[in-house]
């Protein structure tokens, strides 16, 4: 794919993208309502966790 | 005959992929003049000092962003998604990610932000997710995990904005899937 495909991919999405963007902006603001501190908004909690990712980067690194 | 990708032809084209998803999130955030680009081992550093100050297990990363640097640089990670969040030179969030094997599905695994005098506050989702999104369509996904919501309050705003919660046997949200309308 060359960068004009991928514009035109990106540029025919733009509105649900924009869409889905605009309601993350809102949960955002929810979210600082409580604590606009929180320096973590998501990441792997357990070590277990943490495995799991590294299974995801393994599978995601294998030939298709 | 198709002849054989190298790791580095692979590295090379979904590096070429992630610089299109931040111009094109540049461009469309250009009113807030942020930059993204890919995460540095300085930028770890640094995110690891922000939870250095945080006591409440609910609010604070468990992970070292150094260790997750290293592992999603790995050869594995080449397709990941890997963005850091830029404004007037200060750093102001950081967001990991991975597809599945087939594309099909962009996993999500760790976005932090900077909690000191953020400039970006309350609109760092909208930004690091806008640019996930623009990757994901990239790659011909069609689903966005965010793996792991650190509490409840975060599950609940997440599916405020259009996520399921997805649970394991012990009723644990283990991640929220968000299709990605066309």
């Amino acid at each position: 794919m060359n960068k004009k495909e991928a514009m035109k991919i990106l540029e025919d999405n733009i509105e649900p993208m924009r869409k889905q963007s605009e309601i993350h902006r809102k949960s955002e603001k929810s979210l600082d309502k409580d604590d606009s501190k929180v320096p973590s908004l998501t990441g792997p909690k357990t070590e277990d966790d943490y495995q799991d990712m590294l299974n995801d980067i393994k599978e995601s690194g294998e030939n298709e | 005959m198709r002849s054989k990708i190298t790791l580095g032809e692979t590295k090379k084209r979904y590096e070429d992929l992630r610089r299109i998803a931040h111009d094109f999130t540049e461009k469309e955030f250009k009113a807030y003049s942020v930059k993204l680009k890919e995460i540095s081992h300085k930028d770890v550093v640094e995110a690891d000092i922000w939870s250095g100050s945080w006591n409440d297990p609910d609010k604070i990363p468990t992970w070292e962003w150094k260790r997750m640097y290293e592992d999603y640089r790995s050869n594995n990670g080449a397709k990941r998604f890997d963005t850091a969040l830029i404004m007037n030179g200060q750093l102001c969030a950081l967001c990991y990610g991975i597809p599945t094997k087939s594309k099909l599905t962009l996993k999500i695994h760790a976005i932090s932000r900077n909690p000191y005098n953020n400039p970006l506050k309350g609109k760092v989702l909208e930004i690091t997710l806008f640019a996930a999104n623009a990757y994901a369509r990239l790659l011909g996904a069609d689903e966005l995990w965010i793996c792991n919501p650190m509490n409840s309050k975060l599950i609940e705003v997440y599916e405020r904005a259009g996520y399921e919660a997805n649970k394991n046997k012990l009723n644990v949200t283990t991640h929220l899937s968000l299709r990605l309308t066309k």
